[in-house]
């Protein structure tokens, strides 16, 4: 339970009803679980921020593999366990290896990884530390990915930490089988 | 100059140039400055992410005001030169405080606010410290804002903590003309 209800369609003004209904197609009425249980409470922003994630998950032709290891970074760096309970083992599935996804949720130093894991990790940990991209690290980046695959990796990274801003704001909890260790924070 | 140039309409992928072309027409015509020119070198992202932008900006029923403050916020916690310069200006103009604006750009202790004020201001400012709301803050904001509401200007802080990832990690450096001091970093 988050610290508010999940959203039930009668409670849900009339002129959202439509945006409701085509938000919850899927799942058949209601989403209960998740950021989307979190989202639905304005059903005109969940119809509108659905497109930019379906975008940057499933129709960006960015590598998997590389997707995950952006959602972990941002998970790790936003403190969210949710997210890491749910993209952890999507980031091991897609071939990121135990010791790399163990290493960035305990901070340790990481283990030795591909160019393109590593141009993400730095890109990443800078900016949610320092707020800014060094040259070098932006050049790396830009030379491996492209200009489009870059941008979307960026937008990829800040559509999560504001998925991790509503699931740790709103408590979100996690669900109760698990098979990842929590973020120890 | 950001870090890439504006992208080329003629050297996008075919594929992409129908999105290129509504995100421009939507966005009101080729925008040199800010992020746009950046997020157009994914042109299905932007077109997406500027109906996300529009709802967020002029769909929620929210004083201005208080959108403007909620941006202040999550620019400042970004240290996003470009996001500030932009929104501390309108901040002003929609009837923020000056001292609110000052305080928040300088991290001083803030001035006695109203209620709504406090509220968003200590909802934010929480949550980018410590990742996390403490259950006061986040019942006096629920208050104040109701769920709906709640849930949006969270979006919004997070959308525009998503943007200074964008405009800072590409170097979109706020223009030499400005108005407003920049933020100490």
């Amino acid at each position: 339970m988050a610290r508010i209800p999940f959203v039930s369609r009668d409670m849900v003004p009339d002129e959202f009803r439509a945006a409701f209904d085509e938000v919850t197609a899927e799942t058949g009425g209601a989403i209960i679980n998740g950021p989307g249980s979190i989202t639905l409470n304005s059903p005109e922003f969940a119809r509108v921020r659905g497109p930019v994630t379906s975008y940057l998950r499933y129709q960006t032709t960015f590598p998997k593999r590389i997707q995950e290891l952006a959602i972990l970074t941002t998970a790790r760096a936003m403190d969210c366990q949710y997210i890491w309970n749910a993209h952890a083992p999507a980031g091991r599935q897609q071939g990121l290896s135990d010791a790399l996804v163990d290493a960035i949720r305990d901070r340790r130093s990481l283990p030795e990884v591909t160019a393109e894991e590593s141009a993400v990790i730095a890109y990443g940990r800078e900016f949610f530390s320092d707020h800014k991209v060094s040259q070098a690290t932006f050049q790396k980046a830009l030379d491996l990915f492209g200009a489009q695959h870059l941008v979307e990796l960026t937008a990829l990274m800040g559509h999560y930490s504001q998925t991790a801003f509503f699931l740790n704001a709103f408590e979100v909890n996690l669900p109760e089988q698990r098979t990842e260790p929590v973020l120890p924070l | 100059m950001a870090r890439i140039p504006q992208p080329n309409r003629d050297q996008l992928p075919a594929d992409l140039r129908d999105a290129y072309d509504q995100a421009v027409a939507t966005i009101g015509g080729q925008i040199q400055a800010g992020p746009w020119p950046v997020v157009l070198n994914s042109p299905e992202l932007a077109l997406r992410r500027i109906n996300l932008a529009d709802y967020l900006r002029k769909g929620t029923g929210l004083p201005n005001k208080i959108l403007e403050l909620a941006i202040l916020i999550a620019v400042r916690a970004m240290d996003c030169q470009y996001a500030w310069n932009a929104h501390a200006a309108t901040a002003r103009r929609e009837g923020l405080d000056d001292a609110i604006v000052d305080a928040i750009r300088d991290k001083t202790a803030m001035p006695s606010m109203p209620a709504p004020e406090e509220a968003l201001v200590n909802f934010g400012t929480e949550f980018y410290a410590t990742h996390k709301v403490s259950q006061a803050t986040f019942q006096k904001a629920l208050d104040q804002f109701g769920a709906q509401q709640l849930v949006e200007l969270t979006s919004l802080m997070g959308h525009y903590a998503q943007t200074s990832f964008i405009l800072n990690a590409f170097g979109v450096d706020a223009p030499e003309q400005r108005t407003e001091p920049l933020l100490p970093v």
